[in-house]
């Protein structure tokens, strides 16, 4: 199969733009990283500078890969990662436009490789919890309800690719945040920081720079494992809980004078 | 009140504002539709009952008093909803400066994505539809105070008016359907079992106030209704 790619160059503080790439004969079970793998030997034995793109386990698990094809996050298909996208997708002779995701808070490093930190800031902010570092627990001393485990796993299946801030319009990261406060909430030994976790997380979000949700859920068709965007409903009510139903000043006084 | 401020001052905090005064209004746009309908009893029942309108509570509040409370409560609604919006697309902007080059969309409804052209028709619409039967003051159409009847009679029988309000209805379905259901989402009620129900009950709501907004207009361009010229 012969494919042209059009995709998204940018060195370091130059304003980047889109180059068109040949490939040819290229196997429809090969992947779309490997055809850029392809594509990177031929331009570095040509003497030109290698396409950069993230990737670690090729295995649609890790979530390191991070492209958006033809306006797509991760690509043709859905519950999916760029890594799993194979070039019998595709329509042969077709261009296959690249482009990194579109974020004011990741921003783009180097062609399509963006800077996800903002998430690891999130995460910091309040997204685990506090436990003991001595003799391991006995298993079942807290029981666990199978729907709430199952639910809290749903949450917890997250990636943190930002696949949802790519597909969102308004490049909110309100999916991954819920993600994660859902399924610590959800279980017991998340109670301890329910609140201050929803506070915490929910501020660093905006602070980090990411938009608002507008109920498209654009960001649930494009995540790769299925999270829902029940999570940010969920969210959104503990966070209204956290903000105006906990109390603030627990030891403070009740002066009458 | 730190807390409340801090609540305002995140994205989740100003869509909860958005939703609270989104429903206050789908409330009100309720209320107006059913007192609409008493256009089909007459002349007579619709002007008793604007009448009424301004009597509501009058024995306890004095004549007035609850209209205007519920006036002052709708524009704070108003100017909540539309004021947290602006600042939710500017922070929106913010975090989405670069366009994709391919622009697509897999999920996102026509009537989500429309919801910022609606919106602004709406608040025009809102000034229009004010000016013209609240104040009198616009299109020159005959107006004269607690005349309902005979008013929206002569503005809608000249036709083109009553066709631009059942633009403006379907703007308001379109609107509400994104909105109403939103609202679910937003204060965390939808979930997966509810999701159908609550989207259909979006759709019926809409589609209801639509129909009924409507027929009014309809009815008195088409000389269904309407004071004899």
């Amino acid at each position: 199969m012969n494919f042209t790619l059009s995709i998204w160059r940018q060195s370091p503080g130059v304003p980047g733009k889109m180059v068109e790439y040949k490939v040819s004969d290229i196997s429809a079970e090969t992947s779309l990283l490997e055809t850029l793998d392809m594509l990177n030997e031929e331009l570095t034995l040509k003497g030109e500078e290698p396409v950069a793109f993230d990737s670690d386990c090729r295995e649609g698990i890790c979530g390191a890969c991070s492209l958006v094809v033809d306006g797509r996050a991760h690509g043709p298909g859905k519950l999916t990662t760029s890594c799993q996208i194979f070039m019998r997708s595709f329509t042969d002779g077709q261009t296959i436009h690249l482009e990194p995701y579109r974020s004011a808070a990741l921003p783009v490093v180097k062609d399509l490789v963006v800077d996800r930190t903002a998430f690891d800031r999130i995460i910091q902010s309040g997204g685990f919890i506090s436990a003991h570092s001595g003799p391991k627990p006995e298993p079942n001393s807290m029981p666990i309800g199978y729907d709430e485990l199952e639910e809290s796993m749903d949450a917890a299946a997250c990636i943190g690719c930002a696949a949802c801030v790519a597909a969102c319009p308004n490049g909110s990261a309100m999916l991954f945040t819920a993600a994660k406060i859902g399924h610590l909430g959800l279980l017991p030994q998340g109670q301890p920081e329910r609140d201050q976790r929803a506070r915490e997380m929910v501020a660093k979000m905006d602070e980090e720079g990411f938009g608002a949700c507008t109920n498209y859920a654009e960001c649930q068709d494009a995540c790769p494992k299925g999270v829902s965007i029940k999570f940010i409903g969920r969210m959104n009510k503990d966070f209204a809980k956290a903000m105006l139903c906990a109390e603030d000043d627990r030891r403070g006084s009740m002066d009458v004078n | 009140m730190n807390r409340i401020k801090q609540f305002y001052g995140t994205a989740v905090g100003k869509k909860f504002v958005v939703a609270l005064s989104g429903i206050m209004m789908a409330g009100f746009l309720v209320m107006h539709m059913i007192g609409n309908l008493k256009a089909f009893a007459g002349e007579e029942k619709l002007d008793h009952y604007a009448a009424y309108l301004r009597d509501i509570g009058q024995d306890m509040f004095g004549h007035e008093t609850v209209l205007w409370l519920a006036r002052i409560g709708l524009l704070v609604a108003v100017l909540a909803h539309i004021i947290t919006i602006v600042l939710l697309v500017k922070q929106n902007h913010k975090a989405r400066p670069v366009k994709y080059h391919i622009q697509k969309s897999f999920a996102a409804t026509f009537p989500a994505r429309m919801m910022r052209v609606s919106g602004l028709l709406l608040l025009i619409f809102i000034v229009v539809h004010l000016a013209q039967f609240t104040f009198g003051s616009w299109l020159s159409t005959p107006f004269e105070e607690g005349k309902v009847y005979s008013n929206i009679s002569q503005a809608f029988g000249a036709g083109w008016l009553a066709w631009f309000y059942i633009f403006m209805m379907f703007i308001v379905c379109l609107h509400l359907y994104h909105g109403l259901w939103s609202f679910f989402q937003t204060f965390g009620i939808d979930n997966p079992d509810r999701n159908k129900p609550l989207r259909a009950l979006a759709i019926v709501v809409s589609l209801v106030l639509f129909i009924g907004f409507s027929s009014v207009p309809f009815a008195f361009a088409t000389g269904m209704i309407g004071v004899a010229k």
